[in-house]
């Protein structure tokens, strides 16, 4: 059984209230970052946007899948995420506008993702 | 007038009279008392049998599923207050040409919707909800997806947790308010099957322990919920069961935490209840 080493850290920081935080976001011409990984725009393979049920409420969340079988996901909750949408939909062309696939996603039904785009 | 006779004592005459001897009790008869004074008479309620086992049990479960039964229809509120905001999204897209403004406003009252309703939930739910948040990173190649495939595996988990989520929320909506009346008709039984100089003082003992069993149970969710879930890691595997999540891990530990504590919960709160009656009712002002 793989039991995390850093236990006790992760246990004492929720008993103090603190929230794991969720990495930042951050894009420029280079790519996209999430946390301390740049992925080059090129990489990206796809995007798609789905709901997580979080029990009470929803996260927007968005699962990028990038060369090398890699897969990130950010949500709504990581810093930068609004301006990281801007930056998709302005470097990756193709890529369906945020308003768009922000709505369909709010719009429809728990279990279905809506296809942000998809490398050409 | 037939059959009359002159008034005056009867059986000194000598003549035999017919005395239906059906109408008398030929058995030993309780001595005549007022009704009511029978000290071993019970009340149809004090004959109630209660087992211990069916007491504890409704009372340990109670005292673990209230807190998660109260998060359970917040749930179901949400999605109410979910769909109405689902159809303006629908509105929109169907006219087409959304400003940023319009956009925006919906974005900002559906974030406001998601906080307010997770606002008033138990300390339980406010930590299940902040662990179903995704990692940032998932397992990399070499570990659960690349097994399954990219994002069709983080589709399909999602999927599968919003299913089981579902469910719990599901069983929880539906036995925790039944628990919750079982077990105030099970601690009112105890009441009232107590010695009658005793019921006020097992009324204090009992709903103070329902009481704080109840708040124990809550607070022994949330604890276990954090304990086994910081155990969790996303390519957790335990033998024989598989892969664990860090929801589930949480899940596994909130129902432990909560009947543990609950229970020491429960029996603190009657110790309390019983000391603080004892102290009100020989309390004298000197």
């Amino acid at each position: 059984m793989g039991v995390n080493p850093s236990w006790f850290g992760r246990l004492t920081t929720r008993l103090r209230g603190r929230r794991a935080s969720p990495p930042t976001v951050a894009a420029d011409a280079a790519g996209l970052r999430i946390g301390d990984d740049l992925i080059a725009w090129t990489d990206i393979r796809r995007i798609e946007a789905f709901k997580r049920d979080v029990y009470v409420g929803e996260s927007l969340c968005m699962a990028v899948e990038v060369d090398g079988d890699r897969v990130f996901e950010i949500n709504d909750a990581c810093p930068g995420w609004d301006a990281a949408l801007d930056a998709i939909e302005g470097f990756l062309s193709g890529a369906m506008a945020r308003e768009e696939w922000t709505l369909r996603l709010i719009a429809g039904a728990a279990d279905r993702s809506v296809r942000i785009y998809v490398q050409s | 007038m037939g059959n009359s006779r002159l008034p005056g004592a009867i059986g000194l005459a000598g003549e035999d009279h017919d005395i239906d001897d059906g109408t008398m009790v030929r058995a030993s008869s309780p001595d005549p008392r007022s009704v009511g004074m029978d000290p071993t008479w019970q009340s149809p309620l004090e004959q109630v049998l209660l087992s211990p086992a069916v007491r504890n049990t409704v009372q340990l479960s109670n005292d673990l599923t209230a807190p998660m039964t109260w998060d359970s229809f917040w749930r179901a509120a949400y999605g109410r207050a979910d769909q109405a905001l689902q159809a303006q999204a629908n509105e929109l897209l169907k006219r087409g040409n959304v400003s940023r403004a319009e956009y925006d406003a919906l974005v900002k009252a559906r974030n406001t919707l998601v906080a307010e309703f997770r606002k008033p939930l138990s300390p339980f739910g406010r930590a299940y909800s902040e662990i179903l948040k995704s990692s940032a990173r998932l397992p990399q190649p070499g570990e659960l997806l690349t097994r399954k495939g990219s994002i069709e595996a983080v589709l399909e988990s999602v999927g599968k947790s919003r299913a089981s989520v579902n469910r719990l929320s599901l069983v929880f909506r539906v036995a925790g308010p039944a628990l919750i009346v079982l077990d105030i008709t099970v601690t009112t039984v105890v009441v009232m099957k107590a010695p009658a100089d005793q019921r006020a003082r097992t009324a204090a003992r009992e709903y103070t322990g329902l009481g704080v069993g109840v708040a124990g149970g809550a607070g022994g969710a949330w604890a276990g919920c954090v304990t086994l879930a910081a155990l969790g890691s996303p390519s957790l595997v335990v033998p024989v069961v598989g892969e664990v999540t860090e929801g589930g891990l949480c899940l596994v530990g909130g129902i432990l935490g909560g009947l543990g504590v609950g229970w020491l919960g429960r029996e603190a709160g009657k110790a309390a209840g019983e000391s603080v009656y004892d102290y009100v009712t020989t309390f004298r002002w000197e």
